[in-house]
């Protein structure tokens, strides 16, 4: 019992870690933005490394399991936590305004999410959810232009209402055809079940529903690209990493481990939302000339392309799966680290057209820029090839060709978009300076570039022992 | 023997162009003179010894494509390089002794390497010999060209001629897999396209040699000096297209249309020679067309049996020479003055020149009689076109009213010995070769005599006066209206149509179109908040309905 | 084997290491780019020396890839990187080296000789040399789409092209192609359950359906390296648009891939089933031949007469490489060669005459006339080009000219006339540029190239004769 409660550490070191902070404002009236940063960049290092320690213990197993899977999703989720809240403080001592709500806000979303990975039982799971959901409104909330901001947050109430009815509904339901919330006992009954009634289908499937809301899958994407344009850049990359890494390995765990006698039935549907926001995602893209919006339209793409993978409910695909996802990620969260640098006279610029002739005075934030974009294309030899390399092949395995030509048509569209940046960086002449470059944001950089280097001249490094892990969470 | 000719020629040839501008360039200029003249007479005694041996080097030894370099030394060639080379030391003397050519060595050193590349040709076994040594001529012609205007049509006229000799080989190649000029003959049994070999092998030889229809390029030599004008048509192009004719013979009667198409060609050659030696102004121009009347001649002759290594084929281009030679000494004499109508009444101040002129027209008299023995009509044809043109230029330059300048009359006189000296003992040398003079050589020559003394051609004057005669180039406006026009027409509508009209306007146009559509619909529903949420519902909605039934149906 | 550090990897990686030093060499106005100059220098000349000792190591006479390595990348998919060279890749590897020297010499006196444009320039170089030691179908395809990013960014930054939105549409249409090989790629790795080698590719045993389904598919992306019509828009508006000697050069080797990957991947013959379709191929292949050669001929640009050639001798090649026997693929080789260092010649010295043309504000017409070194390059190099026995390309392209004849007369003769037209097209540029009828004592001149230049350039026609001579010289053959 004593090693149960010890397996609450991360948690509690998270919970810990709140209340310092809450101290810190509340007796020290001097506190810079770095501290809140410190605090929380110490406390969720401490989480992390406590969940490594207890990687496979649990002190409620019946509602909140470890396993090596969820450890892993988690480290991942801290890791980038880590660094885009290093990153995060840039933007606050820049502009010399308070941290302490980003970064409570950020340490009670990681404790939430960490604990919804866990979780063992629906209810649970949504209910950490739906919190850490809406704690999205506090960073929404932060610094914004009260002008655009105001609408975009009635409308993420209204969808926040709107992601709760589908919750509900599916639960209820659920409840009504009998079936247990824990995931073990659901999947022992759906498993009886060999032709689901509408209902049942539309149990499983208002559930489903609610995490593609979260994570921004079509077409139940609309919230997210309106809220990255609003936020504040390190808010938009907090919500770009840190909740998808976890609603993702939310998704995959339900859909293995409740619905996956279900597979007939939800394949057909989660394929077509894959496909959708793929495709939505590469138009999308295209129209955009806020970098933030854009980008929150290629994360749509690439979480479609992984949910393409995942909808297959095998261990292949979760693998190729988890490849895509590393890969888009390590791509993405070098563009939103060069995004530190766009920086005119102490402003941060979201507007394409803003970066003209970029190229000339900060060659090489443009030169990393271009190199993830063009791993995000999955252009060899950018790490991104691997990505495509690994979805292609997993399809064509699949015998799916319908859907590469699609994918292959939507990366089309995706590179038009990504050549149009391209071209204002690098082809148009330069219209105004930009500002001194922090170390910081090279040093995460030349990191981010390394292990791109390293991961394509030899992959095993970074995917060595990810299959047995995953397949854990089978 | 003649490897070591060849490779002399080929540094005797590459030094000068590499020293040339440098001081005391007139030393190795006069060196290269005694040089060549000295490796003449190497050659010469070689020949009438006798002196064999077969020199073949292993090129290309790829056991798919062996080629061999041959350059045997026999009779056969000895006597067929004879005659340019004593050309290409007459020419490089004359060169070496003018007062207004500037680039005496680099012309010279160029002669050099065009007389080792006319060995080659002439040494040729296989066909790759033959078109490499032929574009080398070319190549060589368009440097010994030294006038812009005057290389435009030759390299366009010789360039069309080498690829068509370029693709009539590879296709023989094709066919046969030998590239030896002795295995003409399998292509008899195995070859298609007979018809079309022939006809292109004539067309890209009537090109190079300048026949009828295709003499524009060397009709735009007459803005070169004399001296440039005689080495290209009696060592370069004109000569390469004789050889080529004389070594492909073999595949000629593979054709029924060989025969006649050579025909007319040099019979055409011949009359059209003759009116445009008559009619033209231009004394470069008269000489150009006098070889035109050498060139039908030596064709229909070369058809009729002559070969290249008969002592009359030799003989037939010194003639050629002698009369471009005596026509040369006229420019020299009249200041280089090149319109004939501003010519007349030299016999006073040249009649040491005419004398010259007399024998080297009776020396190619005394050959085209000769050749009358054997090849009938032919010659006599030839010999009529001539005697006739001649008669008509001599009355003009030397019996006509004399129209000269003031510039012209003040330094009329009789070009240096060396000119006329040399001219003079090649006639007298090719009237001994061909024995006594016939009576009826000097009869022809009297006869031309009395025509230029009595000037019955005095009204051509009014032609030479007539700018429409004299300039027009109808050849080649027939070809720019009906060839070059309708193809550039052409090029132009489809660029219009094609990159235009339907990739540009068309295809790009509506694939734009379709992604900027889906784009602004895209926009429409997103920037929509109150559209978008409901749509977007809906369709989620639907999907999982739709899902529902297809994997139920399913 | 699985080092890094072999032969044929160094052909790599010579030029990446280049260009992470030119990236770190210190330029600016006070060393003028010399800094840069010289690492890119460097790295070719040392690659070059490599070339030449691999070249000693290459048994002539062997068919096939030697000198094989194996780089085992990815442990899921399974996939081993496989490399390999012959006489035929280590011709066209030691052409580009010498084609982007002569395009760096054409650039030393522009003032757009940047950091960037070297640094390209060798990441280009790196991934083009990837591609020409291939052995194996995925390494192929990787260089096949990574040169894309260098060209692309060359042709945009340093291309000097008013409308941008081409290159995009460029790059768009060439990805799309390298999409096409992927899929291909792909597809042949899931048949055989492994990666396989470029020579395999014609001899699997596919079902008819998918052979036709793969084969259209390497085709296509083959195909969208070269400018065939009707998709010879965008390449040809950019090879025309593009003004720097340097960037010419290199958008010029792209149709070479495409070529390069017909050869590779059809070695003797395409499968029975595919062949069948080679027939609307050789009619399309004409077609654009005829095409752009006329358009070549009406067009006044110089720099379009000079795409229009290379075009047609690229297809020219591209059908050759097409027939189902393998022997006249060293012909190629050594035609594409000369053929390489020529037009990369012909284009440094238009672009000197086009700069020179701007800077004393004169016309085209006689600019060579009072320039006898520049004059004598440029007559030499042209009637290289157009054929005449000074280069490899005479004899090679005759062997190759006459296995087309053999193959189908018609289509032979139609490759003659086009190979007419863009003959003659360059020559009458020649004469435009050597017409001397409006040129007078008191007519603006342009400048000679200097004596180090014209040594350069002599050096280079001294190899073209050499190739002539004896292609193998170079390793005494």
């Amino acid at each position: 019992m004593k090693a149960y409660y010890i397996s609450m550490l991360p948690e509690i070191s998270l919970v810990l870690g709140c209340l310092i902070m809450m101290l810190t404002a509340h007796f020290r009236r001097t506190a810079t933005p770095k501290t809140y940063f410190t605090i929380t960049k110490i406390v969720i290092f401490l989480s992390m490394i406590l969940s490594i320690i207890f990687y496979n213990q649990s002190f409620f197993p019946a509602y909140i399991k470890n396993t090596p899977y969820t450890t892993a999703s988690k480290v991942l989720m801290d890791i980038f936590a880590l660094v885009s809240l290093y990153l995060g403080c840039k933007w606050f001592l820049n502009k010399n305004r308070s941290s302490l709500s980003f970064c409570l806000s950020a340490t009670l979303s990681v404790l939430l999410l960490s604990l919804s990975i866990s979780a063992q039982n629906l209810l649970v799971m949504f209910g950490c959810l739906n919190i850490a959901f809406l704690l999205n409104l506090l960073f929404i909330r932060l610094y914004p232009a009260e002008e655009e901001s105001a609408p975009i947050i009635k409308r993420y109430i209204i969808g926040f209402i709107l992601m709760n009815i589908f919750c509900i509904s599916g639960l209820y339901l659920m409840h009504a055809n009998g079936i247990s919330f824990d995931f073990a006992a659901a999947k022992k009954a759906y498993a009886q079940i060999t032709n689901p009634s509408f209902k049942e289908y539309l149990s499983v499937v208002l559930i489903i529903i609610a995490i593609f809301y979260m994570l921004g899958i079509a077409p139940f994407h609309f919230w997210f690209a309106n809220v990255q344009s609003v936020s504040i850049l390190p808010v938009s990359m907090y919500l770009s990493f840190i909740p998808p890494v976890a609603y993702l390995s939310i998704l995959i765990n339900v859909l293995y481990n409740v619905f996956y006698p279900l597979y007939d039935t939800l394949h057909l549907f989660v394929t077509g939302c894959a496909v959708l926001s793929v495709l939505l995602g590469a138009v999308g893209a295209n129209g955009e000339n806020n970098l933030k919006k854009m980008f929150s339209y290629v994360t749509l793409y690439n979480l479609g392309a992984v949910l393409l993978c995942i909808a297959d409910f095998n261990a292949k695909g979760i693998f190729t799966g988890f490849v895509c996802l590393i890969v888009y990620l390590l791509a993405l969260f070098g563009i939103y680290t060069v995004f530190y640098s766009f920086k005119r006279k102490g402003e941060y610029l979201t507007e394409i057209s803003s970066l003209s002739g970029m190229s000339n005075i900060i060659p090489y934030a443009s030169a990393s820029f271009l190199i993830f974009l063009v791993s995000l294309l999955g252009t060899p030899p950018m790490l991104g090839f691997l990505g495509k390399l690994s979805i292609i092949n997993y399809l064509i395995v699949q015998g799916s060709y319908v859907f590469i030509s699609l994918l292959l048509m939507a990366t089309l569209l995706m590179a038009y978009a990504f050549l149009n940046i391209i071209k204002t960086i690098y082809f148009d002449a330069s219209e105004g300076g930009f500002d001194r470059v922090d170390k910081g944001v090279y040093i995460c950089l030349t990191i981010n570039l390394l292990l791109v280097i390293i991961s394509i001249l030899n992959p095993s490094y970074l995917l060595h022992d990810a299959e047995p892990l995953l397949t854990t969470v089978l | 023997m003649l490897i070591e000719v060849f490779l002399f020629l080929v540094v005797a040839g590459v030094l000068p162009i590499a020293i040339k501008g440098k001081r005391l360039s007139f030393v190795y200029l006069f060196l290269l003179t005694i040089s060549i003249a000295s490796l003449l007479g190497y050659f010469y005694q070689n020949w009438q010894m006798g002196t064999k041996d077969n020199f073949t080097y292993d090129w290309v030894s790829s056991p798919y494509y062996p080629i061999k370099i041959h350059l045997f030394s026999n009779f056969t060639h000895y006597a067929q390089i004879f005659p340019f080379f004593l050309i290409s030391v007459i020419m490089i003397v004359f060169n070496c002794f003018s007062k207004i050519e500037k680039r005496k060595l680099e012309q010279n050193g160029l002669i050099c390497l065009n007389l080792a590349a006319l060995i080659m040709l002439i040494c040729s076994e296989n066909t790759i010999q033959l078109l490499v040594s032929a574009c080398v001529i070319d190549v060589l012609g368009f440097y010994i060209i030294n006038e812009s205007a005057a290389r435009r049509k030759y390299i366009f006229y010789n360039l069309m001629a080498d690829m068509g000799l370029f693709m009539l080989f590879a296709l023989i190649w094709g066919y046969t897999e030998s590239i030896r000029l002795s295995d003409f003959g399998k292509y008899f049994e195995q070859g298609e396209h007979r018809d079309l070999v022939c006809i292109l092998l004539l067309l890209c030889l009537f090109i190079k040699s300048g026949l009828f229809l295709f003499q524009t390029p060397l009709l735009n030599w007459n803005i070169l000096n004399m001296r440039t004008i005689i080495v290209l048509t009696f060592l370069s192009t004109p000569i390469s297209g004789y050889i080529l004719f004389a070594k492909t013979l073999a595949l000629l009667p593979l054709s029924k249309y060989s025969e006649p198409l050579i025909l007319f060609f040099a019979y055409a050659s011949m009359a059209w020679g003759g009116i445009g030696a008559i009619i033209m102004d231009n004394l470069r121009s008269k000489l150009i067309y006098l070889n035109m009347i050498l060139s039908g001649l030596i064709y229909a002759l070369l058809n009729a049996g002559l070969t290249p290594e008969m002592p009359m084929f030799a003989s037939l281009i010194l003639g050629g020479f002698l009369l471009a030679g005596s026509l040369l000494l006229v420019a020299l004499g009249s200041s280089n003055e090149v319109y004939v109508s501003s010519m007349g009444g030299f016999i006073g101040n040249l009649k040491f020149t005419f004398l010259v002129s007399l024998f080297c027209l009776l020396a190619y008299i005394q050959i085209l009689l000769q050749l009358s023995q054997t090849y009938y009509f032919i010659p006599i044809i030839a010999l009529g076109l001539i005697s006739v043109s001649c008669a008509s230029i001599w009355s003009h330059i030397y019996f006509g009213q004399s129209n000269a300048d003031e510039r012209v009359l003040a330094l009329l006189k009789n070009p240096p010995f060396i000119y006329w000296g040399i001219l003079l003992g090649l006639a007298i040398y090719v009237l001994t070769q061909e024995g006594e003079p016939q009576g009826k050589a000097f009869i022809v020559m009297g006869g031309v005599l009395l025509a230029a003394v009595s000037r019955i051609f005095n009204k051509i004057i009014l032609i030479y006066d007539n700018e429409h005669v004299q300039e027009s180039d109808w050849f080649s406006d027939f070809y720019h209206y009906f060839v070059i026009g309708p193809v550039k027409v052409l090029g132009r509508v489809l660029w219009l149509t094609i990159d235009f009209l339907i990739i540009e306007r068309t295809i790009i146009y509506a694939l734009r179109n379709t992604v900027n559509l889906l784009i602004s619909l895209f926009q429409k529903i997103h920037t929509q908040a109150k559209w978008a949420y409901p749509f977007f519902l809906i369709l989620g909605c639907g999907m999982i309905y739709g899902s529902y039934i297809l994997a139920v149906g399913r | 084997m699985n080092t890094l550090l072999t032969p044929l990897s160094v052909l790599i990686a010579v030029p990446l290491i280049g260009f992470l030093f030119t990236l770190l060499a210190k330029d600016d106005d006070t060393t003028g780019g010399r800094n840069v100059f010289s690492v890119t220098i460097l790295t070719l000349v040392s690659n070059l020396f490599l070339l030449w000792r691999i070249a000693l190591n290459l048994d002539t006479d062997k068919r096939g890839l030697q000198l094989l390595e194996t780089y085992n990348w990815l442990p899921y998919p399974k996939i081993d990187l496989v490399f390999g060279i012959d006489m035929f890749s280590l011709l066209l590897i030691a052409a580009i080296h010498i084609s982007l020297i002569i395009g760096l010499a054409g650039i030393r006196r522009r003032d757009q000789a940047k950091k960037s444009l070297y640094a390209l320039s060798l990441l280009f170089l790196a991934m083009i040399n990837g591609l020409f030691i291939s052995a194996d179908i995925y390494s192929f395809y990787i260089f096949f789409e990574a040169m894309l990013l260098p060209l692309f960014l060359l042709i945009g930054i340093f291309g000097d092209i008013k409308r941008q939105v081409i290159v995009s549409r460029f790059f768009i249409y060439n990805f799309l192609g390298a999409v096409f090989l992927f899929i291909a790629t792909a597809v042949l790795y899931n048949h055989e359950g492994h990666s396989i080698s470029l020579s395999a590719v014609s001899r699997l045993d596919l079902s008819p359906k998918l052979e036709l389904c793969v084969w259209g598919a390497i085709f296509i992306s083959f195909l969208s390296r070269i400018p065939i019509w009707p998709f010879h828009y965008w390449i040809s508006s950019i090879n025309s648009a593009v003004r720097s000697p340097l960037v010419f050069n290199i958008v010029n080797l792209i149709p070479l891939t495409g070529v390069y990957g017909f050869i590779r991947y059809c070695p003797e013959a395409a499968p029975d089933n595919v062949s069948y379709y080679f027939y609307i191929l050789e009619i399309i292949a004409i077609i654009s031949m005829l095409f752009i050669a006329l358009i070549g001929l009406i067009n006044k640009d110089v720099q379009y007469k000079i795409f229009s050639f290379m075009t047609v001798y690229y297809i020219m090649y591209m059908l050759g490489a097409l027939l189902p026997i393998d022997k006249i693929l060293i012909n190629i080789g050594f035609s594409l060669f000369a053929f390489i260092i020529i037009t990369s010649t012909l284009e440094m010295l238009t672009a000197y005459l086009e700069d020179e043309q701007d800077d004393k504000s004169i016309g085209a017409h006689g600019i060579l006339c009072r320039v006898p070194k520049l004059s004598f390059i440029y007559s030499f190099l042209v009637l290289a080009a157009v054929g005449m026995p000074v280069s490899s390309m005479f004899l090679n392209n005759f062997v190759i000219l006459s296995h087309l004849f053999s193959y189908n007369i018609r289509l032979g003769i139609l490759i003659m006339l086009a190979l007419l037209l863009v003959a003659g097209a360059l020559i009458q540029e020649l004469y435009v540029f050597k017409d001397n009828s409006n040129i007078t004592e008191d007519t603006v001149c342009i400048m000679d190239i200097s004596a180090k230049m014209f040594s350069w350039l002599i050096f280079l026609s001294g190899l073209l004769i050499v190739t002539f001579i004896n292609p193998l010289w170079f390793i005494g053959g």
